[in-house]
């Protein structure tokens, strides 16, 4: 049983690790850099290891989801400028998958974009209302494994395996001019963004608490976070790889959700178009759910309101009321127009904006003896811990000047 | 990325023109490869008719927009994609593309 749980969890995490945002950014990063941003997908990847373990942790020893954390570690006043700013963020992103999701179901069938927006939200509210939290999570995660196509897309191509694990060291490609210098650094902060996105955290450490995660569960966080996030690494690095093959030499840097699906099309045909258009719904439409949930998590936990889907929905109102809330204005910003591509990059703008505050207490929490006892962080996860925090603050810095710089990566 | 040039302009001119012109020309190149990319794949009958279809939309939509930005009814790349109209063929849209690509080439490299 404790197997299956982990395999569950595992697949789970493989499954949902890829949003909009992670379609784009990798597709377009290999499109224009081939594979020499590869590295900053696996620093990334450890990264969100680390504080996806850490906030499983102390979930489970300290009961504390991340949100309880920051009002208690950086008091009210900062506390709410976090929140409001997540909350502003993980919206957008919100808004990012549901018309990504309307954008793959107009892909299958042909049926007007903003029918599709409202269709795809009515399905994750009914999802949200009826499904167990266990069961929201996992379906979706599951499911997303279709995604699992592009892996074999990209040995299917033959890519140039040297070349490829090249990539995985950290490195600048020499003689770029200033311009390209500047576009890298905007697509290496943009990965990191997307790989690490803040929702992640709120969402895993919520489910945790959720599923009534104590120490005995520790065995399962930490694999779980490591083994899962690292396969799942594995199916955004080979849309990056893909791309830099299939995309770089024609002069495509995806400005259309539907073009990775091309990805799968061109080695597998048909099938390998409806199955990449599967799993790019599954695990999208996965997004846009814990991102929804996410924010309503935050919002209860910050003011101490009753919350979790482990309780009816009349037992929550507030809660409740407050995810349905976020969907409704997320569709409300799909109907407006707004491109999904275009609310991706500003999601991964906003969101590496909001990282430094949201890791902060948990870094602090975690490591703290008196509330985690001995589960407290050791000395690789304070070193880990705090490097990738000093990462994240750099990119954080330096995200809006390089959007501005590169008008979006465009130039 | 168009809008977030715009964005850029609004903040203060952090791009000059020239570079605006050069992202919009990149986009536009990087669409019509996009949308000849699918034409070829739906010609070796690796997509859907429907996928082919709602493609090419995307496509000419996202095209008028960066043709808007193409302020300069007389720049090459301007007439280049109105010469396309609206349902170009597969060859028609491999030369636009690679016409589209020289084009940035040339610009990017002053």
């Amino acid at each position: 049983m404790r197997i299956t749980e982990l395999a569950l969890g595992i697949l789970t995490a493989v499954g949902g690790f890829v949003d909009v945002s992670e379609l784009v950014f990798m597709s377009q990063a290999g499109s224009r850099f081939g594979y020499a941003l590869i590295w900053v997908v696996v620093i990334s990847t450890i990264g969100i290891m680390v504080f996806g373990e850490m906030s499983g942790r102390v979930a489970a020893i300290a009961k504390q989801p991340v949100f309880n954390l920051m009002r208690h570690r950086l008091g009210l006043k900062l506390g709410l400028i976090v929140l409001i700013a997540s909350f502003l963020a993980n919206l957008i992103t919100c808004a990012a998958e549901i018309g990504g999701v309307a954008l793959v179901l107009r892909l299958m069938t042909g049926a007007p974009y903003r029918l599709m927006a409202l269709v795809a939200t009515l399905l994750f509210i009914a999802s949200v209302w009826v499904l167990p939290f266990k069961w929201i999570e996992r379906s979706y995660g599951l499911l997303g494994l279709f995604m699992l196509v592009f892996v074999a897309a990209l040995v299917a191509i033959h890519p140039p395996w040297a070349a490829l694990a090249g990539g995985a060291l950290p490195h600048v490609p020499a003689g770029l001019s200033h311009r390209d210098l500047l576009a890298f650094g905007y697509f290496a902060v943009a990965l990191i963004s997307a790989v690490m996105f803040p929702y992640e955290t709120y969402f895993y450490s919520s489910g945790a608490i959720e599923d009534k995660w104590g120490p005995k569960d520790l065995g399962i966080n930490r694999l779980t976070a490591i083994v899962g996030f690292a396969l799942g690494s594995l199916l955004a690095i080979s849309l990056l790889a893909i791309s830099a093959q299939m995309f770089g030499p024609a002069g495509i840097s995806p400005d259309l959700v539907g073009t990775p699906a091309l990805q799968a099309a061109v080695p597998f045909g048909t099938i390998g178009l409806l199955l990449a258009l599967l799993g790019m719904f599954f695990a999208i439409s996965g997004a846009a759910i814990e991102t929804c949930l996410a924010n309503a998590y935050s919002l209860c936990q910050f003011f101490g309101w009753r919350w979790g889907r482990h309780q009816p929905p009349r037992n929550a109102p507030r809660f409740t009321l407050t995810w349905l809330a976020v969907f409704a204005a997320a569709l409300v910003i799909v109907l407006t127009g707004v491109e999904p591509i275009q609310l991706a990059e500003y999601a991964v703008v906003a969101s590496i904006l909001v990282l430094p505050l949201t890791y902060l207490p948990l870094l602090l929490l975690a490591g703290d003896r008196h509330f985690m006892q001995a589960y407290a962080n050791g000395a690789l996860a304070k070193t880990l811990g705090w490097g990738f925090y000093a990462l994240i603050i750099v990119a954080a810095v330096a995200a809006l000047p390089l959007y501005l710089l590169t008008s979006g990566g465009a130039l | 990325m168009r809008r977030a040039a715009l964005l850029c302009l609004l903040l203060g001119g952090c791009g000059s023109a020239a570079e605006q012109q050069l992202a919009a020309l990149k986009s536009a190149h990087s669409i019509v490869a996009e949308w000849a990319a699918v034409a070829r794949a739906q010609a070796d009958g690796r997509v859907t008719d429907t996928y082919a279809r709602e493609m090419a939309d995307d496509a000419r939509t996202q095209l008028a927009s960066a043709r808007r930005e193409l302020a300069d009814p007389n720049d090459p790349a301007a007439r280049l994609i109105d010469d396309l109209g609206a349902t170009p063929d597969r060859a028609h849209l491999d030369v636009t593309a690679s016409a589209l690509g020289a084009l940035e080439q040339s610009r990017a490299d002053h």
